[in-house]
């Protein structure tokens, strides 16, 4: 997909050309101005907030503490503090497990989903059920399942003989993060499978007729044929899926509340920021939260580039 | 496909009008935030319904989380942004410390009413010289027990946390083998949250182990009483209660009481009406008992709750409001709910009077455990309280889910309770 | 399909149905759910038992109704705002070359990355400067953070691949950009 405006400045600086950018510069400033709004001044005032003692209760009065939010040898600061740290593990351990299941997954159900059936359409339309129910509804809704007393996944499990008593799926330390991860892949999957399949939709079909025709067996097809074919889309979709999951709060919050074996990044920076009341702790967390997120995608898009410059379109 | 740039502003400019509703001069509408579910939401609307009706003013309902550590989350922020769209707020006993400042002074409406209240809790409510909010019911952590299980295997209330323990397990195994294979032994709160500070203080406290942070703020939760105590405690899990109980609020556990599943619970006297309401199908086999003794010197104890009615600084009918809260809180209306809901008064004469002795008989018989309630430290780590609470119940949920031992775990939450206190309390 | 082997042949309809049962079970349940009397709630069962009593609380006792036109209502004022904001930054951005397009067409997606507990503080803040805390500005406001970058993202890609020579005829016959944008982009 190559960009066919560059022609257009290729012969320098016509009339039309600047004009053009004026123009441009004009259509990108009220976008620009409500995106600073929004999120270019709250996030400057998060860092300038980690700075400081503000409390919630009365946020316009503060001192400027310097970097004692971080680490002090008085009482400790982020840096020190087991909590961060457990946050910080229970946050990568998600990310980790979970985007692995949901690309294996997804892409099973994307290889299904890419076979011509009768009623093919019903069930791509099933499949996005998950994805479109807000968070906080399916959340809810896994939390009922999953009631220990109450819940249809216990009782199933106790008929069909696999448990011999409920399992406290959201309470016990073991499980719980199982639970959030389940959920999670629940959710999820449908999205990467759609990704992978717009990735599988546009492979050229030759490749599969010869090996048809060669008589290679399928799963040799899917791994030296389809994999490496699908492998940027599954790639771009990895990345989109990881970032997503590194900054989760809804589900993890929703389901366990503030339990210290599933808190994450998010879930730590609000308890402090909003239960605690403790605006400065609070922001300097969501600053570490925000520096690891951004850290990590300057990384991929750095190593990015370095992959796409050897792709062959 | 054209966009007109106008619509938008125009919408939002409606937008911005339409949220805030119009007030005349004589009647006012004010907007009171007190339960979320049920039979507290029910109770409270037909008081304020009431109060409307013959002061001729309106009176909105705003529902709010059921979880108190939400709620409290939520009105920090709603005070915080200064926000007027709450008059009248039904605040925790422990929180007039955290939100004082946001709440008027209600003692030029009073009257002098708050002489007539249980006088520990007024000082609880006064921050500052300035009674910021009335009392309005009183609770304090009780047991219950199933009067017909324990006749008909010959038992009688248990006293201390080990008949407890024994004679749980004693009528959970009989009654497993008859074929009743859903019954557990004791159930309470055991979720990571306020409600778990409760229970665990009453443990520790009946065992004689203090009160987390004594009066002068020092850190006294490590002591081998409260060891003891935990123990008993993380004894009960998988054996007399489930597991589950790691999840439990006040409403899991009476769902599980409350549908015969188990022979005593630890709640407060609100679920005593429920228990006996017609759907219920334990009505009129309850029985009501003050929390077991940790031993033969330990003491019956029940944590205090509890909960009152302030009135927000940034109301603007505030003399109307505080009308309400007077109304509400008066001797007639907190008679009503001790009947209809088993909400304690906090007013000492109705204890003695005949109706509401006859809805709830264990108000008579338990009054000494309401008088004498042991308090969480929220006055003496007044806006550190939440931190000091977090940590508490997060120490007692690793204990109860076998992750540390008590001393362990204790002996990590005194250096961390300290670390709170450097920071100022 | 006709190429498949027998086994497969047979397995598929069974993994189709996995796939989907899986994907839309805890739906139906909870469907299932709402339709159960109050009594019934603490005991599991499958079938749907007709009871709308649940329904009927939910719109008597919390105002949903209203609720709900709030959400339509933020919906339709964010969707707007972010479509009319993002036409006219992705034209720009598809279009014209300039110093620096990719470095903001990076950043503009880096937003999207924001872990929203990262402006929760000086959001909070802003909005109770504004005074617009809890009502419905506040929560367009919010929502905006969500839906700009992703939108402009979108029509930017779509811009790219608006064929040039309309454009070019427009320019020829002597159109200023903005009269591009509005005629010939939609």
């Amino acid at each position: 997909m190559t960009d066919r405006s560059d022609h257009a400045t290729a012969s320098g600086g016509s009339e039309l050309t600047r004009a053009k950018v004026r123009s441009a510069l004009l259509f990108l400033a009220p976008m620009l101005v409500v995106l600073f709004l929004v999120a270019g001044w709250p996030l400057i005032r998060t860092i300038w907030f980690s700075f400081t003692d503000a409390s919630l209760t009365n946020i316009g009065e503060y001192n400027f503490i310097g970097f004692d939010n971080f680490y002090n040898s008085e009482w400790g600061g982020l840096l020190s503090d087991p909590d961060w740290w457990r946050a910080v593990w229970n946050t990568l351990r998600f990310a980790v497990i979970s985007v692995s299941i949901e690309t294996v997954l997804g892409l099973i159900v994307a290889l299904a989903l890419n076979v011509q059936f009768p009623g093919r359409g019903w069930v791509r339309a099933a499949i996005l059920i998950p994805w479109a129910i807000p968070t906080i509804v399916s959340a809810k809704m896994w939390s009922w399942m999953l009631h220990d007393q109450f819940g249809m996944l216990n009782d199933l499990g106790m008929r069909l003989g696999m448990l011999a008593e409920p399992v406290a799926w959201t309470a016990s330390p073991d499980t719980a993060m199982m639970a959030v991860i389940m959920v999670d892949v629940w959710k999820t999957t449908p999205f990467m499978a759609l990704l992978i399949l717009a990735g599988l939709q546009m492979l050229p079909s030759d490749c599969y007729e010869a090996a048809r025709v060669d008589g290679i067996h399928p799963v040799r097809v899917f791994f030296r044929v389809t994999l490496p074919l699908v492998y940027p889309a599954l790639m771009v979709a990895v990345i989109f899926r990881a970032l997503d999951a590194l900054r989760i709060f809804d589900l993890i919050y929703v389901l366990t509340s503030n339990s210290k074996d599933t808190m994450t990044m998010s879930v730590y920076a609000r308890q402090q920021l909003v239960d605690f009341q403790d605006v400065g702790y609070g922001s300097a967390a969501s600053t570490m939260l925000f520096l690891i997120i951004a850290g990590l995608t300057i990384a991929y898009i750095t190593l990015g580039k370095v992959k796409l410059g050897g792709d062959v379109r | 496909m054209r966009l007109s740039a106008r619509f938008p502003t125009a919408l939002a400019a409606a937008l911005i009008a339409a949220p805030f509703s119009v007030t005349t001069a004589s009647a006012a509408n004010v907007s009171l935030s007190c339960g979320a579910v049920g039979a507290e939401l029910e109770l409270c609307r037909q008081g304020a319904e009431a109060w409307a009706a013959k002061t001729g003013n309106t009176v909105t309902i705003v529902s709010t989380p059921n979880s108190t550590t939400e709620r409290l989350a939520l009105y920090q922020q709603l005070l915080a942004a200064g926000a007027k769209d709450i008059d009248v707020f039904q605040i925790d006993v422990i929180w007039p410390g955290i939100l004082g400042a946001h709440f008027i002074d209600l003692a030029p409406y009073s009257g002098g009413a708050e002489a007539a209240h249980f006088p520990a809790i007024v000082e609880n409510n006064t921050i500052g010289g300035e009674l910021k909010a009335m009392p309005w019911y009183t609770d304090a952590g009780v047991l219950y027990y199933r009067a017909d299980l324990l006749e008909k295997h010959g038992r009688t209330p248990p006293a201390t946390w080990a008949d407890l323990t024994e004679t749980a397990q004693a009528i959970q195994d009989a009654e497993r083998a008859e074929g009743n294979a859903g019954m557990w032994g004791y159930v309470f709160q055991g979720r990571a949250y306020e409600g778990l500070t409760c229970n665990a203080l009453e443990w520790i406290d009946s065992f004689g182990g203090g009160e987390i942070v004594d009066a002068s703020g020092a850190v006294t939760i490590n002591n081998p009483a409260a060891v003891q105590a935990l123990d008993a405690a993380a004894g009960w899990v998988k054996t007399i209660t489930p597991e589950g109980v790691l999840n439990y609020a006040e409403e899991e556990a009476r769902g599980v009481f409350q549908s015969g599943n188990a022979v005593f619970m630890r709640n407060w006297p609100y679920a005593w009406s429920l228990a006996n309401s017609d759907d219920s199908p334990i009505k009129g086999k309850v029985g009501v008992a003050p929390l077991p003794k940790g031993g033969a010197e330990g003491k019956h104890t029940g944590t205090l709750g509890g909960w009152q009615l302030a009135v927000s600084k940034y109301s603007e009918h505030a003399e109307v409001a505080a009308d309400l809260v007077m109304y509400l809180t008066s001797p007639e209306e907190q008679k009503r709910r001790a009947i209809e809901g088993s909400y304690n008064p906090t007013i000492a004469e109705l204890y003695s009077d005949a109706e509401v002795l006859a809805a709830a008989p264990f108000f008579g018989d338990l009054y000494s455990t309401f008088t004498s309630a042991v308090a969480r430290p929220s006055r003496v780590t007044g806006e550190k309280y939440n931190r000091v609470s977090t940590s508490f119940w997060n120490a007692v949920h690793s204990v109860m889910s076998g992750q540390s031992t008590a001393e362990a775990s204790l002996a990590s939450l005194e250096s961390e309770l300290n670390g709170v206190k450097r920071r100022g309390w | 399909m006709k190429s498949w082997s027998l086994p497969a042949r047979i397995g598929f309809p069974f993994l189709l149905l996995a796939i989907a049962l899986f994907a839309v079970f805890p739906f139906y349940y909870a469907i299932v759910s709402s339709l159960k009397a109050p009594t019934e709630l603490f005991t599991v069962s499958y079938a749907p038992s007709l009871n709308f009593s649940n329904y009927a609380s939910v719109f008597a006792e919390q105002p949903f109704g209203r609720n709900i036109l709030n959400s339509v209502v933020v919906a339709v004022v964010v969707v707007a705002l972010s479509l009319g904001l993002g036409v006219t930054a992705a034209f720009a951005l598809g279009r014209v070359q300039f110093r620096g397009r990719a470095a903001l067409l990076l950043t503009i997606l880096g937003v999207s990355m924001f872990p929203q507990v990262a402006v929760l503080s000086g959001m909070f803040e802003l909005i109770r400067a504004l005074g617009i805390y809890n009502s419905l500005p506040g929560l367009v406001l919010a929502n905006l953070i969500l839906t700009l970058p992703f939108t402009v993202w979108v029509l930017t890609t779509f811009m790219r691949e608006l064929p040039k020579e309309l454009e070019e005829a427009a320019y020829v016959d002597g159109a200023t950009p903005l009269i591009v944008v509005r005629r010939v982009g939609p």
